[in-house]
């Protein structure tokens, strides 16, 4: 995460007296001062330089791997200090599994081996990158989500180790690991590592070409592609006219469903401001074309959730789009073209964010629950406090009374209870299996909610069920992940390295109160795996389960990649990718 | 963004987190509009189900790791071949992807589609049990999940090579069960309500070509405006624009800028369409005094190829701020210099219509001239591209004033706040 907010969080919290409160010109001053900010290397944050350094090196470490083939190992050595400690990489595998064709094999390493060893750096790097062909390049990627000053001339940093390139039988392979990296300072300030401690490595193998990208052979169409869909928010914003919300952080969702009823899968695509909304109806041959002008739901306006569902249950699938703090419905007449029925617009500004469907009451037809993020803007809209946030918009349920419309029945059902959150999704499940739908609400910055239906009332019992996961939550889904007949949780969350290293710093919020700090810490974390202990209470395992480092995830969804039964774990990932390469 | 401070100093309760908090927040969004990335270039996930409660990271090894700005995921057997492909949406270009799932071939499935008559149609909320090989596989039936994502109903449940099914149950959404016996692996069911399956022929799985998108530079912006905008009197003298009967084409250069060179050139070798189609050509340098004799020699060697009655303009730094103000105003990003060519095209009653940057087809302006150089235009035919709006929104003039003043263009601040204060 950015690193000017964790410094920021890092300073002492003060009831700020509003009397107090500059004026704006100097105001601006203070602000344009932060922006500056985000070189660590500006800062006092000690730990954050040598995370700095050690990161550049392990960076030019992986410039070897990339590059020098069979001479990989050797050319790693100016790295380490003459008389580095390093284990033995990649012993016997403690597990092997054998996934349809993936081969997973699975390196825990036993508490001796954990102790490094005086060893021979090179015949360990030999032994760790030895299925890596050498002829093909291997791109790593080492994340420092740790770091310790030792002493005044050592210091320590915790690295995710991931490397990808290809066996040399062909098959792809791929490592991810985690190491403690003790380095020694020498007096000019070069950096060597004097001890590699391997705790855990994940070796797969698998085969090239399991997914292939299809996207142009499916959108053959140039003049929806070029146009439009080939370019994101980092093109198009500063290029639409800035009236309504702007097209900068690319909420806009998908649905996929069956507009016209021919039994093949359409599929709705939302866009920012100014960009027409997409459905893209599938042909026999499994290309598209793009029908929302002549279907009259090509909306130019920025929407994020889209649902397509059959609200008046007349065995077509209606529509639903988010724009802005409105909820529009356009009822399908049964041929994939539709008609605006009804626009259900909150009382407050807030845009709606993800939505979700089910029939909550259970007379028989949809109703529809909408979370909103922040009352006027990301980042203007500040969440207070940052790790519980507790000042964000409501989130609405709408009951559907057919042709009556819809009704907002927030209060009456009870969801107006913890319903000042900053929701960005939410799932409905019924997980405690008594006949009704339960209502999952994903929150960023704290805790999020787990409604129980109680017969069309309900009860917030996150806590009890201990699903609140106070993080950065943005997403969640359900399945039975270890087939013992219950639903498990996957919560998606904010996986941030720098998050991680500064908020475990002991001068970290060093005023703040305990539960504070634990809930900023736990913010930057990643991922949740929570197991259904089929009691109605939940059992964490994100870390057991190694689930955790999923990035800076938005949704993540169960999906069964490889058709074995389980479900696997799709993540899309990423905050802001813009034009300057730096990142905050 | 010069409304945020205000803004900000409305949400009272983020004063209890102390105002360097508050400051950084703001700090964080200046930077963001910028074009500054924040967890940006992060590589997607996947996660394996080890089917022993662990997962293990596969998302370099199945090539899904794309760098985009990811948000939402929606799984779906596209080509009903029996496995589950994978629709991408992201921030990022390009927005959509498409993942044939091939890594799912040879092993046993079941589809499913359901249909509720005593609850909702769609059986949203259902879910099913499969037991094959003595192990119990369930899905639910979701509309909405993940983030900004709906799924297919069409259930596609992996069966790891189990070849015979030995139970199907579907809990309907009410917590009623109906048991389907005599269901076949590989195959498509459609479950209705109470009643027995039928089978869906399958279909002819059709042969998607792999195609990736490829990474192409973006075509020149061409900002309809949604809203036009009536120029204040001062800011259409800034600007050198003339009270005409027809559109003017105001356009920026500067001695710097080669484009601009080239799309002058071709503006001149095409004044006879200019003119018939009664559009105003005004080349306004920005150079700024201490260049402007360079400027006119350049204006002379371009000039001289075509004779032209177009009169070259000088720019002062008020109209430099003017355009400034003008296009953060409507792009709602900072603008730190004026990113040349810019192009803007004012409708006879002096109504800024399109905001043209970079540089600009003459097809493209004479087309817009015809289309947004009269004096009205359907809202809903603003844009570049097909489609409607549902909101009408308004331009945020009180924000454009204050544009304006921090450019110290009082006659224009004046002008909209005459303009705010009418009905």
């Amino acid at each position: 995460m950015l690193a000017t907010v964790w410094f920021v969080l890092a300073a002492p919290i003060a009831v700020a007296n509003d009397d107090k409160s500059a004026p704006i010109a100097e105001r601006e001053a203070v602000i344009d001062a932060l922006t500056t900010k985000a070189d660590p290397n500006d800062d006092d944050w000690t730990t954050e330089i040598l995370a700095d350094k050690a990161g550049k090196q392990l960076k030019k470490l992986g410039n070897v791997w990339a590059e020098a083939g069979d001479k990989r190992a050797e050319q790693s050595l100016f790295l380490f200090a003459e008389d580095a400690k390093i284990g033995d990489l990649r012993p016997d595998p403690h597990e092997t599994k054998h996934i349809g064709n993936i081969t997973v094999h699975r390196y825990g390493i036993s508490p001796a081996d954990r102790t490094a060893s005086a060893g021979d750096v090179k015949k360990s790097l030999t032994e760790l990158l030895k299925h890596f062909s050498d002829a093909k390049p291997i791109r790593t990627k080492f994340k420092t989500v740790g770091v310790r000053e030792v002493d005044a001339k050592h210091f320590e940093i915790d690295v995710i180790y991931q490397a990808v390139g290809q066996h040399t039988d062909g098959r792809n392979v791929q490592h991810t690991g985690e190491w403690t990296l003790v380095w020694h300072k020498s007096e000019e300030g070069n950096l060597r590592i004097t001890t590699l401690t391997q705790h855990r490595l994940d070796e797969v193998l698998m085969p090239l070409n399991q997914f292939v990208d299809c996207t142009r052979g499916v959108i053959a169409d140039e003049a929806i592609w070029s146009p439009q869909l080939a370019h994101g928010c980092e093109y198009w914003f500063g290029r639409v006219d800035a009236v309504g919300e702007i097209n900068f952080m690319g909420h806009n969702g998908i649905a996929v469903g069956d507009v016209n009823g021919d039994g093949l899968d359409d599929i709705y695509v939302a866009q920012g401001t100014g960009l027409p909304n997409k459905l893209l109806v599938q042909q026999p041959d499994g290309t598209v074309i793009d029908t929302a002008v002549q279907a009259g739901v090509a909306w130019l306006d920025d929407t994020k959730s889209v649902l397509l569902v059959d609200i008046d249950n007349d065995g077509d699938q209606d529509l639903l789009c988010a724009i802005g703090p409105t909820i529009v419905l356009c009822e399908n007449d049964g041929s994939g073209e539709f008609r605006p029925r009804r626009g259900m617009r909150a009382s407050t500004p807030a845009s709606f964010y993800s939505l979700a469907a089910a029939d909550y009451d259970g007379d028989g037809d949809l109703d529809i629950y909408g979370c909103r993020y922040v009352k006027l803007s990301y980042g203007v809209s500040v969440p207070v406090p940052f790790q519980d946030a507790n000042n964000g918009p409501a989130n609405h349920l709408l009951r559907n009374d057919g042709k009556r419309g819809f009704v907002d029945v927030t209060r009456e059902v009870g969801l107006h209870i913890n319903n000042a959150r900053f929701s960005l999704a939410a799932t409905w499940v019924d997980y405690d299996e008594d006949g009704d739908p339960d209502l999952y609400v994903t929150n960023d910055f704290g805790r999020n909610n787990l409604y129980r239906n109680d017969g069309g009332k309900f009860v917030d019992i996150a806590a009890e069920a201990g699903v609140e996961d106070q993080a950065a939550g943005m997403g969640a889904s359900w399945s039975d992940i270890d087939l013992d007949g219950d639903l498990d949780l996957y919560v998606s969350n904010m996986f941030s390295s720098a998050g991680r290293r500064i908020a475990y710093q002991s001068r970290f919020l060093r005023e703040g109160s305990s539960p504070v700090r634990s809930g900023v810490q736990r913010h930057s974390l990643g991922n949740s795996l929570f197991v259904n202990n089929g009691d109605g209470v939940f059992e964490d395992r994100s870390e057991l389960a190694q689930v955790r480092l999923g990035r800076w995830a938005w949704g993540a969804r169960f999906t069964d990649l490889n058709n074995d039964g389980y479900e696997d774990v799709v993540v899309p990932n990423g905050f802001l990718t813009n034009l300057y390469k730096d990142d905050l | 963004m010069a409304s945020q401070p205000s803004l900000i100093k409305e949400d009272a309760t983020s004063a209890s987190m102390g105002e360097d908090y508050v400051n950084g927040w703001a700090a964080t969004t200046k930077l963001m509009a910028a074009g500054k990335s924040w967890s940006g270039n992060e590589r997607n996930c996947v996660q394996l189900n080890c089917g022993d409660g662990t997962f293990v990271d596969i998302s370099a090894a199945t090539g899904l790791d794309f760098l985009d700005d990811g948000r939402a995921v929606a799984s779906v057997d596209w080509d009903g071949d029996g496995d589950l492909d994978i629709w991408l949406k992201n921030r990022t270009g390009p927005q959509l992807r498409f993942i044939r799932n091939d890594g799912g071939e040879g092993r046993s499935f079941i589809s499913l589609e359901l249909e509720d008559h005593k609850g909702n149609r769609d059986a949203i909320g259902s879910r099913v049990k499969i037991v094959a090989d003595d192990k119990p596989y369930s899905r639910v039936l979701f509309a909405g999940d993940g983030y900004l994502s709906q799924s297919s109903k069409r259930l596609v449940i992996g069966l790891g090579g189990a070849m015979k099914i030995q139970e199907v149950t579907v809990t309907w959404p009410d917590g009623m069960t109906d048991s389907i016996d005599g269901l076949e692996v590989n195959k498509a069911y459609r479950i209705v309500r109470g009643k027995s399956a039928e089978i869906i022929p399958p279909r002819n799985v059709p042969t998607i070509p792999e195609r990736a998108p490829e990474a192409k530079p973006g075509p020149a912006a061409r900002l309809v405006l949604k809203v036009p905008l009536p120029l204040a009197p001062s800011l259409k003298k800034n600007l050198a624009v003339a009270n005409t009967s027809g559109p003017t084409l105001v356009s920026l250069w500067a001695h710097w800028c080669k484009p601009c060179h080239v799309e002058l050139r071709e503006f001149l070798r095409t004044t006879e369409d200019f003119e018939k189609a009664g559009l105003q050509l005004v080349p306004l340098n920005i150079d700024g005094p201490s260049r402007q004799s360079d400027a006119e020699t350049l204006w002379r060697e371009i000039s001289s190829e075509v004779p032209t009655d177009v009169e070259l303009q000088f720019g002062t730094t008020q109209a430099t701020a003017a355009v400034a103000a003008l296009l953060e105003h409507v792009r709602e990003k900072p603008v730190d210099s004026i990113p040349l060519p810019v192009n803007l095209l004012i409708s006879p009653d002096g109504q800024l219509q399109v905001v043209y940057l970079g540089v600009v087809d003459v097809d493209e302006i004479l087309r817009d001239a015809g289309t947004y150089g009269r004096n009205t235009v359907k809202a809903s035919k603003r844009f570049q591209f097909d489609g409607r709006w549902y909101f009408r929104v308004p331009r945020d003039i009180a924000g454009l004033v204050e544009l304006l003043k921090a450019a110290k263009l009082e006659d224009a601040a004046a002008f909209y706040e005459n303009a705010l204060r009418k009905p």
